[in-house]
C-alpha cells in the first residue's frame, strides 16, 4: 500500500542543492549585489533561485505513490 | 469608492462562501478526524488552494506589500526563502501522512505526545501553540480592520471589520470543520490570485508599463537592493525569515493539513500547487507594495500601503472591492484554519488526557478493580467508543468561539506593523522545530527534552519579545531555535529515550512492511 520511494534516498544530492541554494540566497544579496540596485539584481536572484528550488520539488515528488 | 459598494460586495462574497460551506458537508461529522481531517479524503487541488488560503491572508497583501513599502526588495527575499523552506514537506510531509494513517493522529501535538510516550509532552506543546498562535490569528483580524477602516477613509471602522472576520471566521469553521473552511478557502485563493494579478499589471500600465516602473524604482536608491535605505540589515532579515522557514513544520494549522490529504499523491499536488501558486502570490505582494512606494511615498504606517492603493483612482472601484473581499476573505480563512486546529488541540491533548487520569483517580477511588483500565495511548482514541469522539467533537466545537474570542481580544491593541508581530508568533513555535524533527530522525529524543525544550526557549522568546530585547544584534527566534536545539539534544541525552517507541514510529513513517505491522501492533505493546 505505501511502497514509495523516500526522495532523498533517491536523489540525495538534488536535495542536498536547496539548503545551499537558500544560504545563496542568504548571502549573495547582501555581498555581491549589495550595489546593484536594478531589476537584474537580488530581485532576479531571489526569483531564479525559488523557481530552481520549486523545480526540484517537483523533481524530487514525482516518485511518490500510494 | 463608497461604502455602500463595500458592503454589497461583502454581502455577495458571505453569500457564495455560506453556499460553498454548506454545499461542502458530507454528512453529519461524528469523529474527531471526519470534523478536523476531513476524514483524511480531501483532494490534492482542494488542499493546495486551502494551504495557500490558510498560509497567505492579511500578512501577505497587507504586511508584506507594507515591508516592501518600507524596506525595498528584502522583503521578497524574505518571502521567497520561506517558499523554498516549504521543502521540509518533501522530507516531513510523506512522513507526518503515513504517521497520521497508521496511528491515526488528528493533531501534530498529539503525534508528539505519542511519539515520545508523554500525554504531558502533547499538552505541553499543544498550550504553547496556543499562546504563540492566538495572537497570529489576531494579527490576520487586525489586517481586516487595517483594509476596510482604509479602503473606506474610516467609514466601516477597525471594529466592525474585526467582528466581521471573527463571525464569518465561526461559521465557517462550524458549518461542516475543515471541509467547509477548505472550499471556502479553495473558492477565494481563486478569486484573490486572479484579481490581484490583474491589479498588478492594471497599476503598472497606468505607472508606464514595466520599464516605467522600474525606472521609478531606480530613482529611489536602495529599493532593489539589500540593506538598500538600511530597514532590512543582515541580521533584520535573518531573524524575520528564520522562523518562516521552518513555517510548515513548526506551525500546527499547516503541519496538520500533512495528515488530511487522501493519498500522497493529493499530497503532491498540495505541495507543487501551493509553491506554484506562493511564487506568484509572492511577486504580485511586492509589485504591489512597490507600486503603493512609487505613488504615495509619504503614508504614515506602511500598512496603510495596500488600503490606499486600493482606495485610490489606480485600481478601478469594482477590481479594487474584488481584492478588498479576496484579502477579507483570506485573514478570514487563516483564522478559521487556526481556531480549528487549535480547538482540536485543546480537546484532544489537554482535555482528553485531563478527564482520563480524572477518571481513573475516580475509578481508584471506588475500587472498580473488575473494569477495564482505560488505555495508556494518546492514538486510542481512534478505537474510543463512539460516544467519546462525539464528547470530544462538541467540547472542540465549543472550544472555537472561546479562541476567536481571545483573538478578538490580542486585535484591538492594534500594534503597528502587522508582519512583526506574525514573525514574534512564528519565532516562538520555531522552538517546536527540534523536537518535530527528533520524532523522525533521532530515537534518543525524550520527553523531558521536548517539555524543557519547548518551555524554557518558549519563555525565553516570549521574554526577549516583550522586552524588545535583540541578543547580539539578533532575534528572538534565532535564540529561541538555539536554545530549544540545545536543551533538546543536552536533556534528552541525560534522560531515558522511549527506545521501542521510537523504533515502531520511525518505521511507520518510512512506510516499509515492518511499519505497518509495528503501527498495527502499537497500540498493544506500546507504553507510555
Amino acid at each position: 500500500m505505501h511502497q514509495t520511494h523516500s526522495p532523498h534516498r533517491s536523489a540525495p544530492w538534488l536535495l542536498a542543492t536547496v539548503p545551499l541554494i537558500m544560504v545563496l540566497m542568504f548571502v549573495v544579496p547582501f555581498t555581491l549585489l549589495r550595489n546593484v540596485d536594478a531589476w537584474y539584481g537580488s530581485l532576479t536572484f531571489w526569483a531564479v533561485a525559488t523557481m530552481v528550488v520549486i523545480g526540484i520539488n517537483v523533481v524530487l515528488s514525482r516518485r511518490w505513490e500510494d | 469608492m463608497t461604502t455602500g459598494w463595500i458592503w454589497t460586495g461583502v454581502s455577495i462574497y458571505v453569500v457564495l462562501a455560506l453556499i460553498a460551506a454548506v454545499m461542502s458537508r458530507a454528512g453529519r461529522s461524528t469523529s474527531m478526524a471526519d470534523y478536523f481531517l476531513g476524514g483524511r479524503r480531501m483532494g490534492g487541488f482542494v488542499s493546495a488552494m486551502s494551504y495557500s488560503a490558510t498560509t497567505y491572508s492579511a500578512f501577505m497583501m497587507i504586511g508584506l506589500a507594507g515591508l516592501t513599502y518600507a524596506g525595498g526588495v528584502g522583503a521578497l527575499g524574505f518571502e521567497l526563502l520561506y517558499l523554498c523552506g516549504v521543502t521540509l514537506v518533501l522530507v516531513f510531509g510523506p512522513r507526518f501522512w503515513r504517521v497520521g494513517k497508521a496511528f491515526g493522529f488528528v493533531t501534530p501535538t498529539e503525534m508528539i505526545g505519542h511519539r515520545y510516550a508523554s500525554r504531558t509532552a502533547g499538552a505541553v506543546t499543544a498550550l504553547a501553540s496556543c499562546i504563540f498562535l492566538i495572537p497570529y490569528a489576531a494579527v490576520q483580524l487586525a489586517g481586516v480592520g487595517y483594509l476596510l477602516s482604509g479602503m473606506t477613509d474610516g467609514a466601516v471602522g477597525f471594529t466592525e471589520g474585526t467582528v466581521l472576520a471573527v463571525v464569518l471566521a465561526l461559521i465557517f469553521a462550524l458549518v461542516a470543520g475543515l471541509r467547509s473552511v477548505a472550499w471556502t478557502d479553495s473558492l477565494q485563493s481563486v478569486v484573490m490570485m486572479l484579481s490581484a494579478t490583474l491589479v498588478v499589471i492594471v497599476v503598472i500600465w497606468q505607472l508606464g508599463g514595466v520599464s516605467g516602473f522600474f525606472d521609478g524604482l531606480a530613482e529611489q536608491p536602495g529599493a532593489l537592493s539589500v540593506p538598500g535605505e538600511g530597514y532590512f540589515t543582515f541580521s533584520t532579515f535573518l531573524a524575520l525569515t528564520l522562523p518562516w522557514i521552518f513555517f510548515s513544520i513548526s506551525n500546527p494549522q499547516v503541519s496538520q493539513r500533512l495528515f488530511t490529504p487522501n493519498s500522497l499523491k493529493d499530497l503532491r499536488r498540495m505541495l507543487i500547487g501551493f509553491l506554484i501558486f506562493g511564487f506568484i502570490y509572492t511577486v504580485v505582494a511586492v509589485l504591489w507594495g512597490f507600486a503603493a512606494r512609487l505613488e504615495f511615498p509619504d503614508l504614515a504606517s506602511s500598512d496603510m500601503a495596500t488600503p490606499t492603493l486600493l482606495g485610490s483612482d489606480l485600481v478601478p472601484a469594482p477590481l479594487a472591492i474584488i481584492v478588498m473581499i479576496g484579502i477579507l476573505a483570506a485573514c478570514v480563512s487563516t483564522i478559521d484554519s487556526i481556531m480549528l486546529t487549535l480547538s482540536s488541540m485543546v480537546t484532544r491533548d489537554v482535555y482528553l488526557p485531563l478527564s482520563r487520569a480524572r477518571r481513573r483517580g475516580a475509578d481508584a477511588d471506588q475500587h472498580h478493580q473488575t473494569s477495564p483500565a482505560p488505555s495508556e495511548t494518546p492514538n486510542d482514541a481512534g478505537a474510543a467508543p463512539q460516544r467519546t469522539e462525539s464528547r470530544q467533537l462538541m467540547l472542540g466545537k465549543l472550544v472555537l468561539p472561546v479562541i476567536a474570542l481571545l483573538a478578538y481580544g490580542f486585535a484591538h491593541l492594534q500594534l503597528d506593523l502587522i508582519a512583526v508581530l506574525s514573525v514574534s508568533a512564528s519565532a516562538g513555535l520555531l522552538v517546536m522545530v527540534p523536537p518535530i524533527v527528533g520524532a523522525f530522525f533521532w530515537r534518543g529524543g525524550t520527553a523531558a527534552g521536548v517539555i524543557s525544550s519547548v518551555v524554557v526557549a518558549g519563555s525565553l522568546v516570549l521574554v526577549l519579545e516583550y522586552t524588545g530585547t535583540r541578543l547580539l544584534g539578533q532575534g528572538s527566534g534565532v535564540w529561541g531555535l538555539l536554545v530549544a536545539t540545545a536543551l533538546f539534544v543536552g536533556v534528552s541525552l541525560a534522560t531515558r529515550a522511549p527506545r521501542q517507541r521510537a523504533q515502531e514510529f520511525i518505521a511507520a513513517s518510512g512506510g516499509s512492511s515492518r511499519a505497518r505491522s509495528a503501527a498495527t501492533a502499537a497500540p498493544q505493546n506500546s507504553p507510555s
